[in-house]
């Protein structure tokens, strides 16, 4: 069921919120132990905000149409009086004080959150093995990976343990999660969602979106969410003129860049499959070029890397996130080298990598020729997405270059771990949306097409994802 | 690269054997990143977004009352080191 039937079905009192939050409770308890997507569920929680959503129905008032749809949270976005770990040690205990503001407003909508979910550690990675907590597993093979970093959050929804889940992208955290688990997964323009309580990973790419089964579960969140929010001055409001948009009036660009050596094949034809199917359906399709795409991976790396470090700097054990018997394991005679001891114990080994290459990236001698540099190429990748923009409406590209891979795979090996990254970075850096759907499967695993638009103009994605979805 | 120096400002504390392989993987990171030495950057400004924005103000005022000191005994209850409405730390010179 998607949300309209389940509201639908709300309102016709055909199913109480109550019974529906509590099968999904039961499902979780039984099912999960094998998937590992939720690292604190929050079944209290759960309850009595069903019970809340139920009242607002009985009393018949005009509701949200989250109201009582069951839902689950990345770990990174604050919830208040929950555990909070950003999937990290050094938040091992920490109790958020605060509603993140998406949370402030799918709560007061009515949506029911039954827990927060596993992710690689401050949103670094993209397997979801980075986690302190252990791997989630993808439901369509346990063996494999479910992406990262929202690795839970879509492991959640595919293994229907929630309706829709929230996430987080700052190089393709919620696409290529989405692609690997055969869900719809949307990161919105850089500003239209609030940040505000989201632990933040690289402030200038960072943004949190919706994770759902198909578009219109999709868009019906996003709804929810998006907005100027004063508590985030980088945040904006929406240009709500996209809805008047023809959907067969959209070109759509294919950039050549995107589809290079290194794709799996079976991808390949998927995505292929989905430009005929295009076509057939009367699209424009054009050849683009993003001449700065070979670039992209490297500036994201030194962008983010840089930002990451600065933002991870405030994790000091001692004002929040560990006990008195985790900061009593340091040995230390003043702050200085308590701080060190801290931090090189409870962060995990890509964490400390990551603050070591942006620490790196902004000393003296070396700012200018690392992160001013990577700022500048930046600039470059964004005048190419705007160029392609004065030709086509929409980009189409591969999500990923494989179907999810096995556990073990890429961790050992960074790099080869970055490369998987290499379609999804160009839209963090640029601050475009971009949106992941499931399109057929490359050896029996699902796999992900991606469509990129101007700022603001995420219904014309979700138009145009749609007509295939329709088809 | 001066992968102590880095550490120190970095405030990490690690093992030998792991700054051994950091160093091994900085070089292979390092050299990763070097394409982008290729390009020639000179006449471009510093910018980071798509969207040309302007800094958002406000005024300097109070805009939001503390609700009252249930708020900040909940913010210092996350600390495991508290007295006295303060946060206990080490000392910070070296004696």
């Amino acid at each position: 069921m998607n949300i309209l039937e389940l509201h639908q079905k709300f309102i016709e009192k055909k199913i109480s919120v109550i019974e529906l939050v509590k099968k999904y409770l039961d499902r979780i308890e039984r099912e999960d132990k094998q998937v590992r997507s939720f690292l604190s569920p929050t079944p209290e929680l759960a309850l009595s905000l069903a019970k809340e959503a139920q009242e607002k129905i009985n009393q018949g008032e005009h509701q949200s149409l989250l109201c009582g749809i069951p839902c689950a949270v990345k770990d990174n976005i604050l919830v208040e009086n929950i555990k909070c770990t950003a999937g990290s040690k050094i938040l091992e205990n920490y109790i958020s004080p605060f509603d993140a503001t998406v949370i402030k407003k799918i709560r007061k909508a009515g949506a029911v959150i039954l827990g927060k979910t596993n992710m690689d550690e401050f949103g670094m990675g993209s397997s979801t093995e980075n986690s302190a907590y252990g791997v989630t597993r993808n439901p369509h093979d346990l063996t494999r990976v479910p992406g990262g970093s929202s690795g839970g959050s879509a492991a959640a929804v595919a293994a229907e343990f929630c309706q829709f889940a929230l996430g987080s992208d700052t190089g393709g955290s919620i696409r290529q999660p989405a692609s690997f688990c055969g869900i719809v997964g949307l990161r919105p323009t850089y500003g239209a969602v609030s940040r505000y309580g989201l632990i933040a990973l690289a402030s200038s790419l960072d943004q949190i979106g919706p994770l759902a089964n198909n578009i219109e579960d999709t868009r019906i969140v996003f709804n929810a969410i998006k907005g100027r929010d004063s508590l985030d001055s980088t945040s904006m409001e929406l240009d709500s003129q996209s809805r008047k948009v023809e959907v067969k009036n959209l070109r759509i660009g294919v950039p050549k860049e995107y589809f290079i050596e290194g794709i799996e094949d079976e991808v390949k034809e998927r995505i292929e499959e989905s430009i005929n199917k295009f076509r057939k359906l009367g699209i424009s399709i054009q050849n683009i070029s993003l001449p700065h795409t070979e670039y992209a991976l490297q500036t994201y790396t030194v962008v983010m890397a840089s930002e990451a470090s600065t933002n991870l700097a405030r994790y000091d054990g001692i004002r929040y996130g560990l006990e008195k018997s985790q900061i009593d394991k340091i040995k230390s005679q003043d702050l200085l080298s308590f701080y060190s001891g801290i931090r090189g114990k409870y962060f995990g080994k890509e964490a400390r990598r990551r603050i070591v290459l942006g620490t790196f990236s902004l000393s003296v001698g070396y700012y200018d020729e690392y992160y001013l540099r990577a700022q500048k190429v930046r600039r470059l990748i964004q005048r190419d997405f705007n160029q392609a923009f004065s030709k086509v409406d929409l980009i189409l590209t591969p999500v990923a270059p494989t179907t999810a891979f096995p556990i073990g795979e890429k961790i050992d090996d960074p790099i080869k771990m970055y490369l998987a990254d290499v379609f999804t970075v160009g839209v963090n850096l640029a601050g475009l949306p971009g949106i992941s759907f499931p399109y057929g499967k490359a050896n029996n695993l699902p796999v992900g097409v991606q469509l990129i638009s101007r700022p603001f103009q995420e219904e014309s994605m979700f138009r145009m994802a749609e007509l295939l979805e329709k088809a | 690269m001066d992968i102590d120096h880095i550490l120190a400002l970095a405030r990490l504390k690690i093992r030998e054997k792991e700054k051994r392989e950091l160093e091994k993987e900085f070089s292979a990171i390092l050299n990763f990143i070097k394409k982008l030495q290729e390009l020639n950057v000179k006449d471009i400004s510093f910018g980071s977004h798509l969207i040309e924005s302007k800094s958002v103000l406000r005024e300097d005022i109070v805009s939001r009352k503390q609700k009252d000191e249930k708020e900040t005994k909940k913010l210092l209850d996350s600390s495991p080191a508290t007295k006295d409405r303060h946060i206990k730390v080490k000392q910070v010179l070296e004696s």
